[in-house]
């Protein structure tokens, strides 16, 4: 196929036209411009989106209760109750698949006073195992720890907001003192939270925790839970478990099984999932209308290439007649369409792979806070992969034009003559 | 060498038109014929049949003793290019190729290297004494220096025949009778030529002259 000649021929025939072959070149380079940018947008945006809940175990579900909406045992409709604390040992124990579960409970909005300062902010109570089912980053100090539970400990660990106001920056607060609820705590630890897409009852950089044991001692409601947290083993789903939890936990608080409403759950792996086919259902779009695109480039790359084959009519006559065989001119006609498709397929992916690289080096670098984008990049195998699709678009452009062309038989160079 | 007998063709645009009704027609190898006739006699017909470009009904053609009968367009295209050099009005030449690249042009269809396929080229354009001019363009060149280039072309792949269609056509007098003088030259080195034109002037340049009437062969002269 390597022969120098048909090369040349292809070279002479593309530059003999050069605005026409460049306008048509236009439309694969931005059929395949617009489908790296997208699918790098796309990309980005699901990364974005995963790095911001990445971290968060994923594999877990949060319960918490309403008033009963069912009469059951001879309890009255509209009853409330709490879960307790020994519901999680008994979870633990019975549903063999459960790796962890989280107790926890909400704290109510109060003023925080560090000597001459004071804020507002709001309380949750935690326990250590919160730290890894939505790990923390610990800017100074440690987590809540098992003891700091067991002997209800007056310590917390204060977000990195509330540091920030009631601190001066670069000061080091462990061991010194806040007054909240009245008491004061002494400060283990500042925290800012690593999973930022996720939240369970406000910022962790905005509240300040303390052990669930004592938040119960302050509320004064005995061993009483407000959520909990259960993450399932790897190997189980937890849609799996959540049904298995629900319903010994209904059992255990005589609530009909029927009662959908009396103990709710966030099923946290059924979200990530539903995240996962939504980025699939925007790459499956993004495919379909760069692919629409380049559609439309070979149908432009094809139409120039039947031009050039009309306007060549009688050359293409005059080789068939010194003895030029039909493949020889198929082989001819594919190469043109494919050259120009290829030079100006990987221009438009050169183009679209330096557009996002500069959008991510400039744009995106630059930007603080709130990201929800992040790496616009086209992997390898998708640049691959769209290399592949342009060379079948160049070879697809070129067979009506090569039919057409076959359709020249060697009597029409010489009719016109007689 | 060339053998044709009772060759009919018709064409079917509309209206049926019997062009070649029954002709028959031998010329042996070394001759330097000239085929002329009216339009619409069917001369042209006739030079596309015996250039494998155009098919015929019925009848038998034997070039140079293989049958040129329903032959598929690869065959044909192979055939035309080791047994047939055509040379034609108006040239013919491909504009975007040099002197040398268009009388090449034959050797490549037949797959020869590039090297060997520009050295054989150049012999002829030598023997055209077009060797200075073997770099330029045709649109750099005069009516008979394309002419003898196209010439040339014919004569690369050493065919059977030349098939010339109206070779002066395009040319002045004066160039007219140096392109036939070539023609008589290749002849006289032992190729066959066969020449359709509407020149008594030309065709008395030949051996013989054979005159298409309605379809058939009117007159055979032998000069």
């Amino acid at each position: 196929m390597f022969d120098l000649d048909s090369w040349q021929e292809i070279w002479v025939t593309i530059t003999r036209n050069k605005r026409r072959s460049l306008l048509t070149a236009f439309g694969i380079f931005w059929g395949i411009f617009m489908l790296v940018v997208m699918l790098g947008a796309g990309n980005g945006l699901s990364e974005g989106v995963a790095s911001d809940i990445q971290g968060f175990s994923e594999n877990s579900a949060l319960f918490f209760t309403n008033n009963t909406s069912e009469p059951y045992k001879g309890f009255r409709k509209g009853r409330y109750w709490n879960m307790q604390e020994e519901d999680l040992d008994i979870l633990e124990a019975q549903i063999k698949d459960i790796k962890y579960t989280v107790p926890f409970l909400m704290g109510q909005n109060v003023t925080v006073v560090y000597r001459d300062k004071s804020t507002s902010c709001n309380t949750k109570g935690n326990s250590p195992l919160y730290n890894q089912m939505m790990p923390q980053h610990m800017i100074y100090g440690r987590y809540i720890n098992h003891m700091d539970v067991q002997d209800r400990r007056k310590v917390c660990v204060v977000g990195r907001r509330v540091y920030e106001e009631l601190f001066r920056a670069g000061e080091d607060p462990i061991g010194t003192y806040l007054k909240l609820y009245n008491i004061n705590f002494q400060i283990i630890g500042v925290s800012e939270p690593s999973v930022r897409g996720v939240n369970i009852n406000g910022r962790d950089d905005e509240v300040i925790s303390i052990p669930y044991s004592v938040m119960q001692q302050i509320q004064n409601s005995g061993t009483i839970i407000h959520l909990i947290g259960v993450v399932a083993n790897e190997n189980v789903s937890m849609s799996v478990l959540e049904p298995q939890v629900e319903a010994l936990l209904k059992a255990r608080h005589n609530i009909a099984p029927t009662d959908d409403f009396a103990l709710e759950s966030i099923n946290v792996e059924r979200i990530f999932k539903q995240f996962e086919m939504l980025f699939t259902g925007i790459s499956v779009l993004i495919w379909i209308v760069g692919l629409g695109t380049l559609l439309a480039g070979v149908v432009g790359v094809s139409n120039i290439i039947m031009v050039t084959v009309r306007e060549r009519t009688k050359e293409i006559g005059v080789r068939r007649a010194i003895g030029a065989k039909p493949a020889s001119i198929i082989f001819q006609i594919i190469k043109e369409s494919t050259v120009l498709t290829v030079a100006a397929g990987f221009l438009g992916l050169a183009f679209g792979v330096l557009v996002l690289d500069l959008a991510d080096k400039f744009l995106l670098q630059n930007m603080t806070g709130e990201v929800f984008f992040k790496n616009p990049q086209i992997n390898f195998t998708v640049a691959l992969s769209a290399a592949a699709i342009i060379l079948l678009c160049g070879v697809l452009a070129g067979i009506l034009p090569a039919y057409r062309a076959l359709q020249i038989k060697a009597i029409d160079a010489i009719r016109e003559e007689n | 060498m060339i053998h044709l007998t009772d060759i009919n063709k018709t064409y079917y645009n509309g209206a049926a038109l019997h062009v070649l009704k029954g002709l028959n027609l031998q010329i042996d190898k070394g001759e330097f014929v000239a085929i002329m006739g009216s339009s619409g006699s069917g001369k042209s017909t006739l030079l596309n049949i015996v250039g494998i470009l155009d098919d015929y009904d019925s009848g038998s053609y034997y070039l140079n003793g293989k049958l040129i009968k329903d032959l598929s367009e690869k065959n044909s295209a192979v055939y035309r290019n080791n047994m047939i050099g055509f040379v034609f009005q108006s040239f013919n030449l491909i504009t975007f190729k040099t002197a040398l690249e268009n009388v090449a042009l034959p050797l490549y269809y037949q797959g020869v290297r590039r090297n060997k396929r520009n050295k054989i080229a150049m012999e002829y354009l030598d023997r055209m004494g077009l060797t200075e001019w073997a770099d330029h363009l045709p649109s750099e060149l005069s009516g008979g220096q394309k002419q003898r280039i196209a010439i040339a072309r014919a004569l690369v792949t050493n065919p059977q025949v030349i098939l010339a269609d109206e070779p002066t056509g395009a040319l002045d007098s004066q160039t007219s009778i140096e392109v036939m003088e070539i023609l008589q030259q290749v002849n006289r080195e032992g190729m066959t030529i066969v020449m359709v034109t509407h020149d008594p002037e030309m065709a008395a340049m030949s051996h013989k002259i054979i005159k298409i009437r309605d379809g058939v062969i009117g007159s055979i002269e032998h000069q």
